[in-house]
């Protein structure tokens, strides 16, 4: 389960996220839907450790682990894994070298055996599979040259390869055709099981047609303002952000 | 063995037996005479502080220098590529492969002396421009033996020569002077491999001249990898002469040793060809490395890249400079000249002198020089996929050599140098194997 409680964090001193609370529980999928600007990728890196970010007050506990304690690479092994929006490429590495280094690395952390070159490549075909990704990519350097739709599917890839407990997706979606959009989408369905949690986090509600969601959080300002089910996507797809803002204004 | 005063060479050479290339020899020795070794103040020496060896009363090698397999296995490549082992310049029968290859002559420069010196005139020494630089003159002074390997009109190296340079010197200090000659005819290929390596901690020199001569429609690769031990002054020198319609790729991998100089040069005198200088450096306690290039394009619609990188950790320092010279009327000339420096510790120092001389109007000539410390965002997405902080970085000194490193084509040499580079980073043990 992934606890975050009361999390403040800011960035040069400009306060960015003003207390969240959220709790995913094992098996479940929650969305997390926002204006540009209100801070979900955001959250997205500090979940995972960036330390461009200041964390001011608050937790985040991952299955027993306090999150906030621990390095980036900690986080990992623990159990979390964060599709980047943005995934960097690393020329001169190829995605095989630096998977293989992940992987154990994970492993090791995790007290389990290393994967030799065997057990590894086994696994790759097995999980390239999920995405349908062209094998050759892994011999190209980490996301090196790859297209938009190509980074996203490794991003997958990547998650399923090294079986996360509690997996955020910071826009996956952004910059998918609607072909890509499915592959990526079966991808992380298949991926779905009852220890797995997921926060999908989406400017659009399109993506909640192909991975439903159980929960959907409205973000706006730092600030969870709105918590409901599938229906909650459709709406705001129906009537913006700003409906959600006034009706909050009106609640209040 | 130390004075005060400069070392000469004089009564070295003196003990050379006369031959065909007396007359050459003592030319060069007073060319070297004159300059002796520049202070930092001439410009060519500006980064490089010769006053450690400035008086040291450099001996012969022992002309009975001998090593076993167990000494030279370290920096073989694949088994069965075609070697060929000097230790302190004394040819070693014993660890070589008498190779021999169709359409390739592989030649000692000592038996050439004696019996076909025809095979050398015009040739040896006349590319590496020994007269402006005292390590060439010395070498060129001193020259006793080395390799020639002369590739015929049309003919193919079947696969790489391996030449193998160990440094091991003795008590007293000695200075050794390889020297390679490749002379590619037309439509020829092939691939020379040179490794200077040593593992000891004895006072040496080592001036390595290499000149490759290339007639037209030539495909050439040469590599140089240094790992020299930490007693040995490497002052290297390349020369490079292409004909029309060639590419020619000259890669230094300087790894070990506390001083690494290597000064190349490239001339591309016939139209339609490409000349690639490639370097990769690794710089760790005191080490100095540098790297003085210049490009010659002396006819029109040629092209050269110059890529160079330095990895510098603790005191270490690097200095590069890039002279790209366009002869006038040599126009359509396509010159790009990098240099990237990664500085891993605050300590570490690294200079980047680009210079340009260009005498036609229709070129395109660019450089760029970087200094850089490692990418905080790809060190963020390492760490967060699972890789600890150290190795993290350590794997972004990996992605920045590995550019250099992806272009060395023959894989036991690649794999060699990746080896290498991974045993010695931070956090090996979490890095993953080379395969």
């Amino acid at each position: 389960m992934l606890q975050i409680t009361n999390l403040h964090a800011s960035i040069d001193g400009q306060p960015i996220l003003r207390g969240i609370d959220l709790s995913i529980k094992d098996g479940e999928v929650h969305s997390l839907m926002g204006p540009n600007g209100s801070g979900k990728s955001t959250l997205a890196k500090v979940l995972a450790g960036d330390e461009a970010y200041e964390v001011t007050d608050g937790s985040i506990v991952l299955n027993g682990h306090d999150l906030l304690e621990a390095d980036p690479h900690e986080r990992a092994a623990a159990g979390l894994f964060m599709a980047f929006q943005y995934p960097v490429e690393i020329p001169g590495v190829t995605m095989k070298y630096f998977l293989r280094t992940a992987i154990n690395s994970i492993r090791k952390n995790r007290g389990q055996d290393e994967l030799d070159a065997y057990e590894f490549l086994s696994l790759v075909k097995e999980r390239a599979n999920l995405v349908e990704l062209d094998l050759d990519l892994l011999d190209r350097p980490v996301n090196g040259g790859f297209s938009g739709g190509e980074k996203k599917r490794a991003e997958i890839f990547q998650m399923a390869m090294l079986e996360p407990t509690a997996c955020i997706l910071d826009e996956t979606d952004s910059g998918l055709d609607i072909d890509a959009l499915k592959i990526v989408s079966d991808g992380v369905n298949k991926m779905r099981s009852p220890d797995r949690s997921f926060l999908l986090i989406t400017h659009y509600q399109r993506l909640l047609s192909y991975i439903i969601p159980d929960v959907v959080h409205v973000l706006v300002d730092g600030r969870i303002i709105r918590t409901g089910d599938k229906q909650l996507a459709m709406d705001l797809e129906e009537h913006g952000y700003a409906w959600v803002e006034q009706e909050n204004a009106v609640d209040a | 063995m130390t004075t005060n005063q400069p070392c000469t060479f004089s009564d070295r050479s003196k003990a050379i037996a006369q031959d065909g290339f007396t007359k050459s020899r003592t030319e060069a020795l007073a060319r070297f005479q004159d300059m002796l070794w520049p202070s930092m103040r001439d410009e060519a020496w500006r980064y490089t502080d010769t006053r450690p060896i400035a008086s040291i009363d450099f001996a012969a090698a022992d002309p009975s220098s001998t090593t076993d397999m167990d000494a030279i296995t370290p920096f073989m490549l694949d088994d069965d590529m075609p070697r060929m082992v000097f230790v302190d310049g004394v040819y070693q029968a014993s660890c070589s492969t008498a190779p021999s290859m169709p359409g390739v002559q592989i030649d000692r420069i000592s038996s050439l002396l004696a019996n076909d010196p025809n095979r050398l005139i015009d040739r040896l020494s006349a590319h590496a421009d020994w007269q402006d630089d005292p390590a060439s003159a010395l070498s060129t002074a001193l020259l006793t033996d080395g390799v020639l390997v002369e590739i015929e009109d049309g003919a193919s190296m079947q696969e790489p020569l391996h030449l193998i340079f160990l440094s091991k010197g003795g008590e007293e200090p000695v200075s050794v002077h390889p020297r390679v000659l490749i002379v590619a005819g037309n439509n020829a290929k092939g691939t020379v491999i040179e490794s200077h390596v040593g593992t000891s901690e004895n006072t040496i020199l080592t001036t390595p001249v290499t000149e490759l001569i290339a007639g037209d429609n030539v495909n050439l690769d040469h590599y140089r990898m240094v790992q020299e031990g930490a007693g040995t002054w490497h002052l290297g020198d390349l020369a490079l002469h292409q004909g029309s319609n060639t590419e020619v790729s000259s890669c230094v991998l300087a790894f070990d040793g506390p001083v690494v100089r290597t000064r190349m040069r490239g001339t591309l005198a016939g139209e339609h060809s490409n000349a690639i200088l490639h370097g990769l450096a690794l710089g760790h306690g005191k080490r100095h490395v540098e790297n003085l290039l210049q490009v010659n394009h002396m006819v029109p619609n040629c092209r050269s890249r110059e890529a160079f990188k330095h990895v510098l950790e603790d005191e270490s320092t690097a200095a590069f400079t890039g002279r790209i010279y366009v002869a006038e009327g040599a126009q359509k000339t396509d010159a790009v000249q990098t240099n990237r420096n990664l500085l891993l510790s605050p300590t570490a120092r690294s200079t980047a002198r680009p210079q340009l001389e260009i005498y036609a109007d229709d070129v395109k000539c660019t450089h760029g020089a970087t200094v850089g410390e490692l990418d905080a965002e790809a060190l963020f997405y390492l760490q967060a996929r699972g890789v600890p902080t150290e190795a993290a970085r350590s794997m972004l000194v990996q992605a920045f050599a590995g550019e250099i490193l992806d272009d060395v084509a023959p894989p036991s040499l690649r794999s060699q140098a990746m080896v290498l580079l991974r045993n010695r980073l931070p956090a090996a043990e979490h890095l993953a194997m080379i395969e």
